[in-house]
């Protein structure tokens, strides 16, 4: 008789929790919808493609399954969506200038095909986020539409301007100062961007290039860094591309403890010849998000690879 | 028991699967050439030929009046270009073609120049005119760094 009683409220129990579950399933309001002030202009194909893989938490338009409604989900899902739309939201397209709207069709596309977005996490419980081989050539080809060719013309030879490195060196947000050393370093690659219009040389640090010859590149050890010169293109009177306007510096050091909220690497970034400090410590973060696509080779994207 | 067994065992087994688990890493390309205490000059790009040279030189030929220093030494070291596979939008350098060498030291004695060229990787090489070469490494410009001369 007793354990008759007892099975009697734990059934009642289990009911009434069903019952609340499924009504706070229907009823919870996740995040907020506000107005699409611009969406985001590209080929139908294309556009399915971003829709289903990435609006759901990357625009204004809310997409929730049951289950994300859930008690405990609920405010998961709800700070995946607010991180994301403040990332990149396709639903407020027009705040951005038409290079930053290529930019983040680039990257969007590097970070489905590192395997990085849609989230894992998300992937596996949403299946329609995933996107297929084919879906992704297809980005790749609407992608190389806006390949960016050089136009600029390169000057004849003229004096450079010295450079004055101030008495002072300069210290971004990240507690990095500015390296010149980097100079003495040895080259670790060079690459030409066709997603924007720059070139770029990359340095490691002694620790960072023994690094690299003991494939103990994931994780790299502290105390490696990486320095990154960044150039406008020019195209001389013969076609070939050389080195224009200088843009920036930037470094990567790497330090697990230290910067640990950025993926164990710290930001840096120095512009225009008065090497002007950023990113702000919320920049970097957005600069480790990005990373992530590297993550096979430690966050580090410009290592040549044997094809 | 043989539950607790069976539990020990395979958590066992998972620990041993995670130390020794390897992380995959991409097959870096290693470093062909060594700068040997050279500086980077500068960059440049050959779209057409899709490759890129970076040209090294000493401290002479990165000073004042290069193009007329004896102590003058460069380098040309020239790549294939490759797609970057961590970040599509990106050409990175790949198999390393030629490194012409070109070195001052004769001007000394009012004789040419000399040049050299390394070939690698690269059947079919036509050796250009080493005046011509040597001229068109001599007066690319520089590229321009906030910190140099350091």
């Amino acid at each position: 008789m007793k354990i008759s009683n007892r099975l009697k409220i734990i059934s009642a129990s289990a009911g009434i929790a069903l019952v609340v579950t499924a009504a706070l399933s229907f009823t919870t309001r996740v995040v907020d919808a506000p107005p699409v002030t611009g969406d985001l202009q590209a080929p139908a194909a294309v556009k399915e493609i971003f829709s289903r893989a990435c609006y759901p938490c990357h625009s204004n338009t809310v997409h929730l399954k049951w289950f994300d409604r859930l008690p405990g989900v609920a405010s998961l899902v709800r700070k995946d969506i607010l991180t994301a739309r403040k990332h990149l939201n396709f639903s407020e397209w027009d705040k951005l200038t038409p290079a930053a709207q290529d930019a983040a069709l680039w990257e969007a596309y590097n970070m489905i095909n590192s395997g990085v977005m849609p989230l894992p996490s998300y992937a596996a419980v949403h299946s329609d986020a995933k996107v297929s081989a084919a879906e992704l050539s297809t980005l790749r080809n609407y992608l190389l539409t806006k390949k960016k060719n050089v136009t600029a013309v390169k000057q004849d030879s003229v004096a450079q301007t010295a450079a004055a490195l101030p008495k002072a060196l300069p210290t971004a947000p990240t507690g990095i100062q500015f390296m010149p050393e980097f100079r003495q370093w040895q080259v670790m690659s060079t690459t030409s961007r066709f997603d924007n219009t720059t070139m770029r040389v990359m340095y490691a640090n002694p620790i960072a290039m023994q690094a690299i010859r003991n494939k103990q590149i994931n994780p790299w050890p502290d105390g490696a860094i990486i320095a990154k010169v960044v150039w406008e293109k020019v195209r001389d009177k013969d076609g070939i591309i050389q080195p224009g306007k200088f843009l920036n510096v930037q470094y990567m050091v790497r330090n697990a403890e230290r910067y640990e909220t950025t993926g164990g690497w710290g930001y840096a970034k120095f512009e225009t010849p008065a090497l002007k400090p950023s990113p702000t410590l919320l920049e970097a973060q957005s600069c480790a998000s990005c990373h992530r696509a590297a993550a096979k080779t430690g966050g580090i994207f410009d290592l040549s690879t044997l094809n | 028991m043989r539950v607790i067994n069976l539990f020990t065992v395979a958590a066992l087994a998972f620990t041993i699967a995670s130390c020794t688990e390897k992380k995959d890493i991409p097959a870096i390309r290693p470093f062909a050439f060594n700068d040997s205490g050279l500086h980077v000059i500068t960059t440049v790009i050959n779209e057409k030929d899709n490759e890129v040279s970076m040209l090294y030189g000493n401290k002479a030929a990165l000073g004042q009046n290069a193009a007329s220093n004896p102590e003058a030494a460069y380098k040309l070291v020239t790549y294939r270009e490759q797609e970057s596979k961590f970040w599509f939008g990106s050409y990175i350098n790949g198999e390393l073609l030629r490194v012409e060498t070109v070195n001052m030291q004769p001007t000394a004695k009012g004789q040419a120049p000399a040049y050299s060229v390394d070939v690698y990787n690269q059947a079919a090489y036509t050796p250009a005119d080493a005046a011509a070469r040597t001229q068109f490494i001599q007066t690319l410009d520089r590229a321009w760094y906030p910190c140099d001369p350091y």
